[in-house]
Order: structure tokens, then sequence, then C-alpha cells
């Protein structure tokens, strides 16, 4: 065998392991990137730290100065929103608290966005005047409120009262009276806890049903369907007979009974004055005839006058006196006294003669001169008509046809009626006999003077009641004019302009027509009476 | 007191100054760190050489054990009239070959890969040395940066405040 060959021995090698590498480049990159990260943040921190810092500083410098803004634009706002409340433009809380609330909304969203705290002060503000506002718009709706609501209660009790009277004829019976009452009371109660006050309410219901049964009663009494005259009408109540409302008389009390009483009063004392008034207007008319009748010997035209007198609707005994009148004046004479003649000229060219003068002399005279010296007499007329004209002018009427220049209707009514009263008054002073004798011209023209004076007196009333009624038309319509003398130009004219700034062009329109009533009022307190010092008696 | 106290620098002086300072050590720091990382590298470069020459070394004990080798079998060859290039001895020889140079080829490759690894391990040193040097850069950079605002911030005077016109929550003012 052949020996082995000589080998070579392998190793056994491997191939050596890759070198393990410290990627010591990418660790430094790592921690540069980190580094300047840091160094980034920090950076942007710092900046931004600084612009957080001036925008809360600049927010809150913008927020007070706008919170100040907005607080003297909420008090503008209130203060309008209270002119209107003080003009009635709003009547409703509602309105007014939504408006309050939507003025302090949108202005606290404005400041939050930057002060939440200047905000909240905001609303405090603003809601501390809302509250202020709302309880005085409050106070005085409910004023107004229930001052509507005595209105309504007062017309509501005149209403029932006139139902209950009704109520009270229809059905006289205690039931029927009772159940009247009851239902008028009960609306009453129903409307009076809303007025402002509410108890005197219900009593003057309470008084109207006690006003209803004894104005019915009166009403029933007084008539001539129950008796012919007072004292039997007084006499069948005193025996509880009342007729058809005795029912109701029964149910009254002593005070009750006395008012009707005192309702029976009147009616006669009204019935009584309707009779004299009727009676003056027929003297008036027999004044004339009984002055033909001094002067006409005509039989048969005597018989007519005669007539006439006795169909006017005069009471006997001034019948009676007129009669006397005229028969006591005798017979004419046939021969006369001249010097008689002539002082009774005189007098009647005077004015001094009067009718009784005159009479007593007829006797004494011819007819002839009896006639003249009646016709130089005079007629009152003239001095009537004469101061009827004097009376217009007092009361400022310009022509009969032409209402008084006055301000008021009230006022006007007023003029014409003093006018009216003093003319009547003058015409029944001139035509009435007084013990059978009618006043002389001289005695008639004194009795003018006198009610003229009178007239103006009365006159004096109604300006001041023009005066008055002006004066509360201005300060109703410029309320800025309250307590202002309105003789003043100027302080009457800063008053209008601080009302035009405050309302805008309505309250030019107003404006306008105060200027008007200022105008009125100026020359009503020109006229009206003024308290004099130191009169005091 | 108050004259001593007016002499001292600023507080805010003092600050940048100490900033400044700090800011100079960050950029020494990262220097000193970039000359760490070069000397790494070098170290890691004649570590490697030292290996691929151990692989050279032990590449030449191959050669040599296989030289003994095919001496031998062209030895024993001969004594034994055999033709040492022909034939079996050739043969062995041939597988002799085979195997030394498979081992000699892998330690040349180790030898290469030990070189190759140092190399790059040292540019990675250098790489981080240059970058670590930056960072500090960096670092002083930020420290500089934040001591200016800084300063500008606690220096600067209130601006007065001028009137603006504020927005109208109800349109009108």
């Amino acid at each position: 065998m052949m020996a082995r060959l000589p080998r070579y021995q392998e190793s056994g090698l491997i191939s050596a392991d890759i070198p393990r590498m410290d990627f010591a480049n990418i660790r430094e990159q790592t921690r540069q990137t980190q580094t300047i990260g840091e160094a980034l943040s920090k950076i942007s921190q710092f900046a931004f730290g600084a612009a957080q810092q001036q925008r809360e500083q600049e927010n809150k410098l913008t927020a007070i100065g706008l919170r100040t803004d907005f607080e003297m634009e909420a008090a503008r706002e209130l203060a309008s929103l209270k002119a209107q409340v003080d003009t009635g433009q709003i009547k409703d809380l509602t309105v007014l608290q939504q408006s309050i609330t939507a003025l302090a909304q949108k202005q606290t969203q404005v400041l939050g966005r930057y002060s939440a705290e200047q905000a909240a002060g905001l609303a405090n503000s603003i809601g501390g005047q809302g509250r202020a506002l709302m309880s005085v718009a409050t106070e005085k709706l409910t004023n107004e409120y229930r001052a509507a609501f005595d209105v309504l209660a007062d017309d509501a009790i005149k209403d029932e009262v006139t139902n209950l009277k009704t109520a009270i004829q229809a059905d006289p019976s205690a039931e029927g009276v009772s159940m009247a009452s009851f239902k008028a009371l009960n609306t009453v109660m129903g409307i009076a806890p809303q007025t402002t006050k509410s108890q005197e309410t219900i009593q003057k219901m309470r008084d109207g049903i006690v006003q209803a049964k004894s104005e019915v009663v009166a009403e029933y009494i007084a008539s001539t369907e129950f008796a012919s005259s007072a004292t039997q009408a007084i006499l069948r109540l005193e025996a509880n007979d009342a007729g058809k409302y005795s029912q109701v008389w029964a149910g009254m009390d002593d005070k009750q009974k006395e008012e009707v009483f005192n309702r029976l009063k009147k009616a006669t004392e009204r019935r009584n004055i309707v009779m004299n008034n009727e009676f003056s207007s027929a003297e008036a008319k027999a004044a004339p005839l009984v002055r033909q009748l001094l002067t006409e010997d005509n039989s048969a035209k005597r018989k007519e006058l005669m007539d006439k007198l006795e169909n006017l609707p005069l009471s006997p005994e001034k019948l009676k006196s007129y009669q006397g009148y005229i028969d006591g004046a005798g017979v004419f004479a046939s021969v006369e006294d001249p010097t008689l003649v002539l002082r009774l000229s005189r007098a009647a060219e005077a004015g001094t003669l009067s009718d009784s003068e005159l009479i007593k002399n007829r006797s004494r005279l011819t007819k002839e001169t009896f006639n003249s010296l009646v016709r130089n007499l005079g007629n009152p007329n003239n001095i009537i008509k004469d101061y009827g004209q004097r009376f217009d002018q007092a009361v400022g009427i310009q022509s009969a046809n032409l209402p008084p220049s006055l301000p008021t209707a009230e006022a006007r009514d007023a003029a014409v009626v003093a006018r009216n009263t003093a003319r009547l008054e003058l015409s029944n002073y001139a035509n009435t006999p007084i013990n059978g004798v009618l006043p002389s011209n001289e005695q008639v023209e004194k009795k003018a003077k006198e009610l003229l004076n009178n007239l103006g007196g009365s006159m004096a009333s109604v300006w001041a009641s023009a005066a008055a009624s002006a004066k509360e038309s201005i300060e109703v319509q410029v309320p800025e004019l309250k307590g202002v003398d309105l003789t003043d130009d100027a302080a009457v004219e800063r008053a209008i302009q601080a009302h035009v700034a405050k309302g805008g062009r309505a309250a030019s329109a107003t404006a306008a027509s105060v200027r008007e009533d200022i105008r009125t009022y100026r020359e009503a307190i020109r006229r009206a009476p003024r308290p004099q010092q130191g009169t005091q008696q | 007191m108050a004259a001593i106290v007016a002499a001292l620098p600023s507080l805010q002086t003092i600050g940048t100054v100490l900033s400044v300072v700090s800011a100079v050590g960050d950029i020494q720091a990262g220097k000193a760190q970039r000359q760490q990382y070069n000397l790494q590298a070098q170290q890691t470069e004649v570590e490697s050489q030292r290996k691929a020459i151990q692989y050279q070394q032990r590449s030449n004990d191959v050669l040599r054990r296989r030289l003994q080798a095919n001496a031998a079998i062209a030895a024993r060859a001969y004594a034994g009239g055999i033709d040492p290039f022909s034939g079996s001895p050739d043969i062995v020889r041939a597988a002799n070959e085979t195997a030394a140079g498979r081992e000699y080829s892998m330690l040349l490759e180790d030898a290469d890969a030990a070189m190759r690894g140092g190399m790059l391990q040292a540019e990675l040193y250098r790489q981080a040395g240059r970058t670590a040097e930056r960072t500090g850069f960096f670092q002083a950079a930020t420290k500089l940066g934040t001591a200016a605002l800084s300063y500008g911030k606690t220096t600067q005077t209130q601006a007065p405040i001028e009137s603006r016109n504020f927005p109208s929550p109800t349109g009108g003012r």
C-alpha cells in the first residue's frame, strides 16, 4: 500500500465577523437636531410669551376704554328709554325689559372678547341702571294703569247706578231691588282691586246704590202721580206709604230717607224756580201792556189790553198789583199846572222822571201832556240794548253771531251763560214793578252798571280758568315747561328747545302747538284777577 | 450705598455677559468633542491596520504550510520514484493548492474588510466630530439669541398708549 501523501491541513478558518460600526455621526446628528429643536422651542416660546403678554396688556387697555365707551352709550340709551317711558311711547314693561337686556347683551358680548372681567363689570353696571329704570317705569305704568282703572271704575259706577235705577223702576219689589243692587256691587268689586283706592271705589258703589234708590223714590214721590204737592207727599211718606216703592222705602234707613227728603226738597225748589222764571217772563210781557193801559183811553182797546194782561200766567197777587196800579192812575185833568209840567218835563229830559212820579201826577195833567211825558220818559229798552252790547264786550263777544274769543270751549260756554244771565236779569229788573211801580231809567242803569261789574268779576274767573287750562295743556305737551315761568321768553324757549332736542320732528310739531297755548296763557293771565297784596279787610 | 449700587453693572448686563461666556463655553465644548472624535477616528484606523496586518500574517502562514505540504509530496514522490507532477501526487498537490488558496483568499478578504471597516468607522467619527462642533455653535447661538431677546425685553420702555378706535356694539359712536 502506498503511503498517504502529505496533505495541506486546513486551519478551519471562517470569515471574520463584519466589524460592528459605531454610528457616532448619527448619534451626534440626533443630538444636534434635539439641540436645534430645543433652541427653536425656547426662542419661539420666548417670542410667543412676549406676544401673548403684549396682547393681554393691549386687551386690558382696550377693554377698559371700551367699557367706558359702552357705559356712556348705555347711559344714553337708558336715558332715551326713560324719556320714551315718560312720554308714553313705551307702555309695555316687557318691551322695556327686552330693550335693556338686548343693550346689555350686545355690549357685554363685544366687551367679553377683550376682557371677561370688564364685561362682567359692565353687565353689572348696566344691570343696576336697568333695574332702577325698570323700577321707575313699573311704578309709573302701574300708576297709569290704576288711574285708568279709576276712570273705568267711575264710569262703571255711573253705568251701574243708571242700570240700577232702571232695574228698580222695572221691579220695585224688595227682592228685585236686592238682586239688582247685588249685581251692581259685584260688577264694581271685580274692578275695584285694580284701582288706586279699592275700598273707596266699593264704598262709592254702595253710595251709588243708595243714590239710585233715593233718586228713583224721590223722582216718584216728587211727581204729581204720587202727590199733588210736596206737603201731601211728605204726609204719605211719614205714614210709610211710598206708593209702588213702599217696599224700597221700608228698606231704607233714616239716613237714606233723609236723602229722599232732600231730593224732594230740591225737586220742589227746582219746580218753583221754573215757575218763578215763568212768572218773570210773564211780568216782562206785562210791563209794556201796563204802560199802554196807562195811556190808552179807548175802551175797546183797553179791554183788549186787559184781556191780554189777564191771560198772562201771572200770580194772582201780581195781577192784582197791576190792576191797582192801572186803576189808581186816576183820570186826566182838563187844566194843568204849567209849573208842574215844566218840572216834570225837565225831569224827563234829565232822565230822572220815574213812572211812579208821572202816574202820581196823572190826574193833574192833560192827556196830551201825560202822553208826551210818557214818550219822553224814554224806553228802558235803549239802556238794556246799550248795556247788552257792553255785556258782550265784557265777555269778549265781538259780534252776536260769533263766540267769545276765549281759548277753551268751557270758557266760551261760561262767558255766554254769564252774558245771557246778565241780560235776562237786567230785562227782568227793568220790566218788573217794585211795589207796583216800575223802576226808573236811572234805577235801570244803576242796575245795569252793577251787573256789568259783576260780569267783569265772572269773566275774571273765566280767564283764570282758561289760564289754568292752557297751563295744564302746555305742561302735558312739553313736560320740560313744568315749573317754568311761562311769561319768561328766554326760559320758555330753553325748555322748548330741550324738548325738541330730545323728541325730534314730532316734538317740533308739539312745540308749535305749545307756543300757541303759551300766547293764550299769557292773554288769559293778563285778564285774570291777580291776588292783591294788602287788601285784606 | 446708593453710589456703590449705581457703580455696579446692571443685572441685564451681568446676565448678558454670562450668556456670552456660556455661549463661548458651548463652542469650546463642541470643538473639544470634535477633537475627541478625530482621535477616536485615528485610533480606529490604527486598530484596523493592525488587524489587517494580523490577517496578512496568517495568510502568509497558509502559504508557508501549503509550500511545506507540496514539498513533502514532491520529496516523497521522488523518493518513491513517482513523477511528483503527475498522477496522484499532482492530484493531492492540486487539492492542497485549492484548500490553501481558499484560506488565503479568505484571510486577504478579512484583512481588506478590517481595513475598510476601520476607515469607515474613522470617517463616522470624523463626521460625528464635525456635527458635535456645529451643535456647540448652535447651542451658543441659541444662548446669545435668547440673551438678546431677554435683554431687549427687560430694557424696552413702555410705549405710550395711543387712542384706539373701539368697535361700537350698536354701530354708532
